[in-house]
């Protein structure tokens, strides 16, 4: 027999534990007593170590040493070119020579963030939203776009690393292009499919289908599909009497084409979690629905989005991350091209870190990276549902 | 009812995966720690010694050939090489490392690198010797070649060139592979520019190469001119050629790029002429290949690697020539593949003179290379010692062996040399503009080779 | 579908009702029909992969706008399963896909579970810090791992292939946000009745989670699968390459150019057992009509 501390808010309980006795719990209101630790469930680290044995071990053994590499100059072949460099490496990512500041520089980008001060000056007013939150917002949206964004090398100078930034705009361009598209895609369709009959069945394994595609066959297939002489886009081009342009070739399109090919291979991955999290909500909520006249819309607009909500933050969270972190098929189909039009950070991370072997300057261009996303998910988790998961 | 079935399927798989794993025997062959040659063994054995080299993979049609006439492919022809050698009573077995596709090959050599355990003998490319040797990874070779028989004075110029680096030596060059003027002879002879002999005629200056190429596309509607404008860096190799021959440097004697010059500037102009004239920019490596292949294309501007394969695929009379020259002195890219010796890896004696025996045998076989790739034999006896006299094509460019330019032997070129080919691609695809495109392509080549400094 | 029987009212008018009848049909199929349509020109590109893999190289060194082989060839297929290694190597890639996922499921749920319903100090802030595990970009991360693994002798091995994969907090995240949902009455029935954690765990918290689990063991498998960076530094001997690494190893230079068929023969033989995967398992993800609390 075993005795188990279990309960709820500071009330301890105790029962028995053989599996025989039923114990009483006692509901009783509950008093704050300052004199105790906040209750543990005792099983709560066995349960735990495992995964965080592997995690320290495999995830944050080698991410802590990525992030001291960062202040060093760390060759990757070299032992004897390794040596302390404080914060040149960010120096040399942020910076240039001639710095100065104007008001009119990314003029356009900047008024655009500015502006999204208005809807949550109006949200502050209607109180939608908790106010710390939209406090902390806005004071980031002030610092990126009305003050760090205006900072630019002058006249003659120029920056220490002008991939850098070029890079950095083009991921964030990926993920804003991406993220709406594939979440999306991958809800619409998880809707449509969400029942259980062979035929939703085949249907599911078809968009699914190409999820299962390694990034060197599904960038092959692309790359030579959008290629007008040597793929369908140029079949297609023949019915309508035109010779198409290589989209991959173009720097206005050769971003939306990745985007295009990221969405085909991995809206799989949203389908199938969005699937999962429907099945969570309860049926009986949409015949309730149902029996008070609700149509369609309104049936998802209160049934579906609600029950659905934690799957959404989830889903988007991922995919925001995912996002970021773009590398793989940008680089095998277009190399960064045409122009830079679409290399993206880790693209230049890999580069500087495996090409030109300067691990270190990588490291801290990933630890930027990291930190962007941090605070992006943050900002996610403010706005996407307040509550944690936890008990 | 359902998770039964799951249940059972998993309990399947993992019972699979132990069964597996357990009757996989000694697949955890401990790597050799440290190369204190605790791992030569004496007494009769072999002693083994770990390779690492691209050119892909083809064991099946190569298993248990020697015969290296029997190759048809680059994967085959070294493949059979070094079975050959293992065949040989000479107490060396050569394993080879690997899983790498083509262009991860340094991301894998590079690991080993830093994981303190490179293989005992590497491929590598001459551009990218520099930043191997700079930093004293590789054995110099100085005192090694005499002894294991190889010669090295034997080899061009180019190729000695390529596999020094600051005086020393650091590598044994195997071949030269550079840029080709691939020709389709029936168009040239159907635009009337072919001489007595049914050989097409060359242009000899940039003037002639436009007019040439008016002529064709009028007289017979195929475009004169196609490359990779691209994928793989092609124009740059092109540029580069283009600035040799009128006698110019892409690098100074500092180190610092030197692109924005005349001759860069004329260089560039020819480029854009042939891209906006005689041309499809939008041409990649595999369809510019398919369009000369198919007949629709007078030359093709690529490599020494796929001479037997035109050879045996055109339906037309093809002719494999040296990039003509324009200017003042022949010029076109070349770069060379080499044999390198790590270091951390052939510190012990035994294993070392392992590793230059199997070195000379592939010194030996230069000329077996050569014919079987369509890459240029670089060792002068072996060009005119008559082993190439039945390979196709050889002949016409046979010589190019003497006058390849190689990329400027610094560190950091890789990086520099993609700068380089992003700027250049600009002006061709995106119209930017070649006096600020090569100004940009010189700040950031500076950038890469550390020649510029807060 | 069910709303049309409701608004649907007897009447004696034929016509009508053949019209209703029509409408009503329509309504069922053209959603259906049109995702139909919509799925098959989702999959062309792999139908075209499919169409290339069955080509002879040699014709398609000469076109590739083709959506039916103009010949038919088993080659690029035979010689792919003729390399004596590919049936090592698929093994290689079973046996890590089907070590990492199980072991991710196992682990993954345990912790999910902690996470959102246990309490423990410092919850707060460990469950950030092990999702910001997914923020860092694996070209970064993977040198000090290659080098913790070359201490340990661990390269070339089985376990050096799927140990590094545990450690990834995707699993964390899904099972964490999945049990989290899970209404808490019937939990708490459970422990009235004097039921451990670890009972409650295996035999309430499990079975409810089941598309939960089934999406996390299949994103592991094809995730495990496809890896490439990881096994093309880990494991370098032939005979340990994983069916990914060692297709790759077979590509000459140049290869797309070459031998297309080849490459999208091998690009179907990796993918084949995935999708048989996923369309074994996926009738886990839709538990039916009855649903969820107390169902199965």
């Amino acid at each position: 027999m075993s005795v188990v501390r279990d309960g709820e808010g500071d009330q301890a309980t105790m029962h028995v534990q053989s599996g025989v006795a039923a114990p009483k719990k006692a509901k009783a209101a509950r008093t704050p007593d300052p004199t105790r630790f906040s209750p543990t469930d005792l099983g709560a680290w066995g349960f735990l170590l495992p995964f965080l044995a592997a995690y320290a071990l495999f995830m944050l053994y080698p991410v802590g040493q990525a992030l001291v590499m960062g202040f060093f100059d760390w060759d990757f072949l070299d032992i004897t070119r390794r040596q302390w460099a404080g914060w040149d490496n960010y120096r040399r990512m942020f910076w240039g020579t001639e710095m100065t500041w104007s008001v009119d520089h990314l003029v356009v980008l900047r008024v655009i963030g500015l502006a999204l001060l208005i809807p949550l000056a109006r949200s502050w007013r209607k109180g939608s939203l908790p106010r710390a939150s939209i406090a902390t917002l806005a004071i980031m949206l002030v610092a990126i776009f009305g003050v760090i964004l205006g900072i630019h090398p002058g006249e003659g100078g120029r920056w220490f690393d002008s991939q850098f930034w070029l890079s950095f705009g083009n991921t964030l361009l990926f993920v804003a292009m991406s993220t709406p598209a594939i979440v999306g895609t991958g809800l619409a369709l998880a809707l449509a499919l969400n029942r259980p009959s062979r035929l939703t069945g085949l249907l599911r394994a078809m968009f699914f289908a190409p999820y299962v595609l390694s990034v060197a066959v599904m960038t092959l297939i692309w790359a030579f599909m959008l290629n007008p002489s040597l793929g369908l886009v140029g079949l297609v081009g023949d019915w309508f009497g035109a010779t198409p342009i290589n989209l991959l070739n173009s720097s206005t399109w050769a971003m939306s084409a990745i985007v295009l090919a990221t969405l085909w291979w991995t809206v799989g991955f949203n389908l199938v979690l969005f699937l999962a999290g429907l099945q969570d909500i309860d049926v009986q909520q949409y015949e309730a629905a149902s029996l008070d006249g609700a149509n369609a819309w309104q049936k998802f607009r209160h049934v579906t989005v609600p029950g659905l909500r934690r799957t959404i933050r989830l889903v988007v969270v991922l995919q925001v991350i995912y996002s970021f972190q773009i590398f793989g098929q940008v680089f095998i189909m277009t190399r960064g091209g045409p122009d830079g039009a679409t290399r993206v950070l880790i693209q230049h991370i890999f580069e500087r870190g495996f090409r030109d072997f300067e691990l270190g300057y990588a490291s801290a261009m990933s630890v930027f990276l990291f930190i962007v996303i941090i605070l992006v998910s943050v900002v996610q988790f403010m706005f996407l549902g307040g509550e944690e998961d936890e008990a | 009812m359902r998770d039964r079935r799951l249940f059972r399927i998993t309990g399947l798989l993992l019972a699979l995966a132990l069964v597996a794993a357990a009757c996989g025997g000694d697949d955890d062959t401990p790597a050799p720690a440290d190369d204190d040659g605790s791992d030569a063994v004496a007494d009769g054995e072999d002693i083994e010694i770990t390779l690492a080299r691209f050119f892909g993979d083809c064991d099946e049609t190569t298993e248990g050939v020697t015969d290296v006439s029997e190759a048809t492919t680059e994967c085959e022809v070294i493949q059979i090489l070094t079975n050959a050698f293992n065949e040989e009573d000479n107490g060396v077995t050569v394993e080879r490392l690997g899983g790498a596709v083509w262009d991860q090959y340094y991301t894998q050599l590079s690991t080993t690198f830093a994981g303190g355990n490179p293989p005992h003998v590497a491929v590598m490319h001459s551009h990218r010797l520099p930043d191997f040797a700079g930093r004293s990874l590789l054995r110099p070779l100085d005192d090694d070649l005499a002894g294991a028989d190889i010669d090295f004075a034997d080899f061009t110029e180019p190729a000695q060139q390529g596999a020094m680096f600051e005086g020393d030596i650091f590598a044994v060059p195997f071949d030269i592979h550079g840029s080709l003027w691939h020709v389709n002879v029936d168009l040239f002879e159907q635009a009337g520019l072919v001489d007595d002999a049914g050989d097409p005629i060359m242009p000899t200056s940039v003037d002639e190469l436009l007019e040439q190429a008016e002529t064709i596309e009028a007289e017979t509607g195929a475009l004169y001119f196609s490359q990779d404008w691209f994928e793989f860096a092609v124009g740059a190799r092109l540029f580069l050629g283009l600035v040799a021959q009128q006698g110019g440097d892409i690098v100074d004697a500092d180190g610092n790029a030197t692109v924005n010059t005349p001759e860069g500037q004329e260089a560039l102009r020819v480029l854009n002429e042939l891209a906006t004239t005689a041309s499809d920019p939008s041409q990649g490596y595999t369809d510019s290949e398919s369009a000369f292949v198919a007949g629709d294309v007078a030359v093709l501007h690529n490599g020494t690697w796929v001479v037997d394969q035109y050879n045996r695929q055109a339906d037309f009379n093809y002719a494999a020539l040296q990039v003509p020259i324009l200017y003042d002195q022949s010029g076109f890219w070349g770069d060379a593949h080499m044999w390198v010796l790590p270091d951390a890896s052939n510190e012990d004696a035994a294993e070392r003179d392992a590793s230059l025996a199997f070195v000379a045998f592939l010194y030996e076989n230069i000329g077996s290379w050569a014919a079987g790739t369509g890459h240029l034999a670089n060792r002068t006896s072996v060009l005119t010692g008559g082993e190439l006299d039945d390979a196709p094509q050889r002949a016409n460019y046979a010589d190019a062996a003497d006058t390849a330019v190689f990329v400027p032997a610094v560190e950091g070129w890789a990086g520099a040399w993609d700068s380089l080919a992003d700027e250049l691609q600009a002006t061709w695809i995106s119209d930017k503009d070649p006096q600020s495109a090569l100004a940009d392509a010189e700040e950031r080549m500076n950038e890469n080779l550390g020649t510029v400094t807060d | 579908m069910s709303s049309t029987t409701t608004t649907e009212v007897p009447r004696s008018d034929p016509a009508a009702d053949l019209r209703a009848r029509r409408v009503h049909l329509l309504r069922k199929h053209v959603p259906t029909g049109l995702l139909l349509l919509l799925a098959f020109i989702w999959l062309i590109p792999v139908w075209w992969m499919f169409s290339l893999s069955l080509t002879p190289n040699e014709l398609l060194q000469l076109n590739t706008q083709i959506l039916l082989p103009p010949q038919v060839t088993l080659d690029n297929f035979v010689s792919v399963i003729q390399v004596g290694l590919s049936g090592r190597w698929f093994l290689n890639s079973l046996i890590v896909a089907s070590s990492t996922t199980l072991l991710t499921l196992i682990v993954s749920a345990m912790a999910g579970y902690a996470f959102a319903r246990l309490k423990f100090p410092g919850k707060k802030i460990l469950f950030p810090v092990v999702i910001a595990g997914l923020m860092v970009p694996q070209e970064v991360m993977f040198i000090p791992l290659f080098l913790i693994f070359e201490q340990f002798g661990l390269h070339n091995t089985h376990p050096g292939l799927f140990l590094p994969r545990v450690g990834i907090p995707l699993g964390v995240f899904i099972m964490t946000t999945f049990f989290a949902a899970i209404p808490r009455e019937i939990e708490e029935a459970a422990e009235v009745d004097g039921a451990s954690k670890w009972r409650i765990f295996r035999q309430i918290m499990l079975p409810m989670a089941g598309p939960a689990l089934t999406a996390l063991a299949i994103f592991t498998f094809v995730l495990t699968w496809n890896d490439y960076l990881w096994p093309l530094v880990s494991a370098t001997e032939r005979e340990m390459f994983t069916i990914t690494t060692g297709l790759a190893s077979l590509q000459g230079n140049f290869a797309q150019a070459t031998e297309l068929g080849a490459l999208m023969a091998r690009g179907v033989l990796a993918s084949v057992p995935l999708l048989v995967m996923f369309v074994i398992f996926q009738r886990q993800l839709i538990r039916g009509i009855s649903l969820g609390s107390g169902g199965k």
